[in-house]
């Protein structure tokens, strides 16, 4: 059967000077194709943000780009998405939605070191690899997901 | 230097007049798993959802697929995220409840381009304004949780 509706995504978080991120997220579809690139510190500042759209029937997609420089200088912390949705997402869901995937992109690229280091010990040693020994690795990801909550959190 | 990079693919079939068929691929640094949806139209119902992890980070991830299930008979409106991630994201996996609120989101382009290729065979002078104008008649809900497809019909 033939497609009827297509999209890909695709997200990058290269490592720069002193700890920042470059995290580049871009998406097209039949209807849209843009790019957000995102700079962040060490602590998760917005350093730089910058938009470009390449296609959209929406001129309002087009208008919305400039309202990208209102998150510079917000930390992606909790409450980011309210925000990002609230300023772009009623006149671009899909530059919310690149936004929101580099914001996504920055958590997990912070995780992956943590991971790389914790999991080939706990994967050495099956038996003792338990969710008491992962959060303990881990300990902002508590209650994240089943992975991070113990029996008696649920 | 690359430390993270992750790719999502959706793909929409028409499986019969009423099932939409939603397929979604997540694959990253980390995770890979894939999902597909039915969905019943024009009620935007779903009425199955399964999907399998190919690679994740712990042995307690891949439990996580049976949590799947609860998202059979949830409506596409608004609110909907919000419930995906509570019933299926947080219990379960959240890349899981990403990928199916990836997969959602992309419902009303997905409407429009089945709309305006169906349109534009009968008249090849359409517009894409003419063809959201008869989505929005066939799926009326589209209107309150598109302010974009809405605003564009204003205009």
């Amino acid at each position: 059967m033939v497609l009827t509706y297509t999209k890909n995504k695709e997200v990058h978080v290269f490592e720069g000077e002193n700890r920042t991120s470059e995290i580049r997220a871009r998406m097209y579809d039949m209807c849209f194709e843009g790019e957000v690139t995102i700079k962040t510190s060490k602590t998760m500042e917005i350093l730089e943000i910058n938009g470009k759209i390449f296609r959209s029937f929406s001129v309002q997609c087009f208008e919305s780009l400039k309202l990208l420089e209102k998150l510079k200088g917000r930390r992606i912390a909790g409450g980011f998405t309210k925000i990002v949705y609230g300023l772009i997402g009623r006149t671009c869901p899909y530059l919310a939605s690149l936004v929101m995937e580099c914001v996504e992109g920055a958590i997990l690229g912070a995780t992956v070191g943590p991971l790389e280091k914790a999991l080939p010990q706990l994967w050495k040693t099956p038996e003792k690899f338990t969710k008491k020994a992962l959060i303990s690795f881990m300990p902002q990801m508590k209650n994240s997901c089943i992975a991070y909550t113990m029996e008696d959190d649920r | 230097m690359l430390k993270f990079c992750r790719t999502k693919f959706v793909g929409f079939e028409r499986e019969s007049d009423d099932i939409l068929k939603i397929y979604g691929t997540l694959d990253d640094t980390l995770y890979s798993m894939q999902i597909e949806i039915k969905l019943q139209l024009p009620e935007l119902v779903i009425q199955s959802l399964t999907g399998k992890m190919r690679r994740f980070t712990t042995p307690f991830c891949e439990e996580a697929t049976n949590f799947l299930t609860k998202g059979a008979g949830l409506k596409i409106e608004p609110g909907f995220q919000s419930k995906v991630k509570r019933l299926i994201g947080r219990p379960g996996c959240r890349h899981f409840a990403n990928l199916i609120n990836e997969c959602c989101e992309s419902i009303i382009p997905a409407l429009i381009c089945m709309k305006y290729k169906e349109l534009h065979e009968e008249n090849p002078e359409i517009s894409i304004a003419e063809v959201i104008k008869e989505v929005k008649e066939t799926y009326p809900q589209i209107a309150s949780f598109c302010p974009t497809y809405s605003s564009l019909l204003e205009k």
